[in-house]
């Protein structure tokens, strides 16, 4: 009889940081301002406002704070965390796989990774918080004059989209990203440990 | 309340000034990240300069300017425009060009053409 192989799941402190920028906070981020997009669009369009309890308004007023904070969250992680990772400089004769950077560069099928997709996600990442934090503030102040003003109330929506889009670049870049040349390193971490069979 | 929302079709003028200045600091903001991204790509002694930390590079120095003006940008319209509204049609086409060009200054292939790379 063979003695199966202990089995586990193992994961680096690199790699979970660049989960929570991504997985927790980023996708949270998305899925929240998608959420005021359509809120937005659906005050365009609706013929009765919707009245709020003071619960409610309470509860939606958290939301839009909670988006704006998710967003900083995670522009802020990637920027000033996780993007020195990816960028340092590997030594002479050190494992590329460290450097993600270097690894996408070093080869002319991976290179786009980095000039089109990084290059891409780094700067236009930064528009969606802004574009958040003025969608939190206007919402909570003036959300009965977006309803009555169309005007503004579709330019409200349109930085909503805006926010939209950037956000959703920089996910999917930052996702295919981490595909193709995760960000790996530091400490190890055994998240759960078990036996095949 | 719904009867008082519907019977006007204009926010007042203090309201209309204050979502404009919302609008407009956010669009400058996005504008001057996409115009710091192609001066950086065009400009070595910019790029140098936008390197106030160096880990990160000059994104660093891009991205602390373009929120430092959207920030202070935000608060002089802001007592500006609740004060005396702007033309809204002249400050919601502003913000949403500078929207948009902030949009198409961070596009890589756009970056390219204008900086000659």
């Amino acid at each position: 009889m063979i003695t199966p192989e202990p089995s586990h799941m193992h994961t680096t402190f690199r790699s979970l940081v660049t989960s929570i920028h991504g997985l927790l906070f980023g996708s949270l981020f998305l899925i929240a301002i998608a959420a005021t997009a359509l809120e937005l669009l659906r005050q365009q369009v609706m013929v009765r406002p919707a009245e709020l309890t003071p619960l409610g308004r309470f509860l939606e007023r958290a939301a839009y704070i909670k988006m704006a904070a998710f967003g900083w969250i995670a522009v802020l992680l990637g920027t000033y965390v996780i993007y020195p990772w990816y960028r340092s400089k590997p030594p002479a004769g050190a494992n590329l796989a460290d450097y993600p950077r270097s690894l996408l560069l070093s080869s002319p099928n991976t290179a786009a990774w980095h000039s089109f997709g990084m290059e891409w996600k780094e700067h236009v990442g930064w528009i969606a918080p802004i574009v958040a934090t003025m969608l939190a503030v206007v919402m909570i102040r003036h959300a009965a004059a977006l309803r009555v003003d169309k005007r503004l109330g579709r330019a409200v929506l349109a930085f909503a989209c805006a926010g939209l889009l950037a956000t959703a670049v920089a996910g999917f870049f930052g996702a295919m990203l981490d595909k193709t040349a995760p960000v790996v390193g530091g400490a190890t971490y055994t998240v759960m440990g078990g036996h095949h069979g | 309340m719904a009867e008082l929302e519907n019977s006007y079709s204009g926010a007042p003028s203090a309201v209309q000034g204050s979502v404009c200045a919302a609008l407009v600091s956010a669009g400058l903001g996005c504008f001057v990240l996409g115009l710091t991204d192609v001066l950086a790509d065009a400009s070595p002694a910019l790029n140098k300069a936008f390197n106030i930390y160096n880990p990160t590079g000059a994104l660093s120095g891009e991205t602390t300017l373009a929120v430092v003006l959207w920030l202070v940008s935000w608060f002089v319209l802001e007592r500006l425009w609740t004060a005396r509204a702007p033309k809204l049609g002249a400050a919601l086409g502003a913000a949403l060009a500078m929207l948009l060009l902030g949009l198409a200054l961070t596009f890589p292939p756009i970056v390219d053409v204008l900086t000659g790379h």
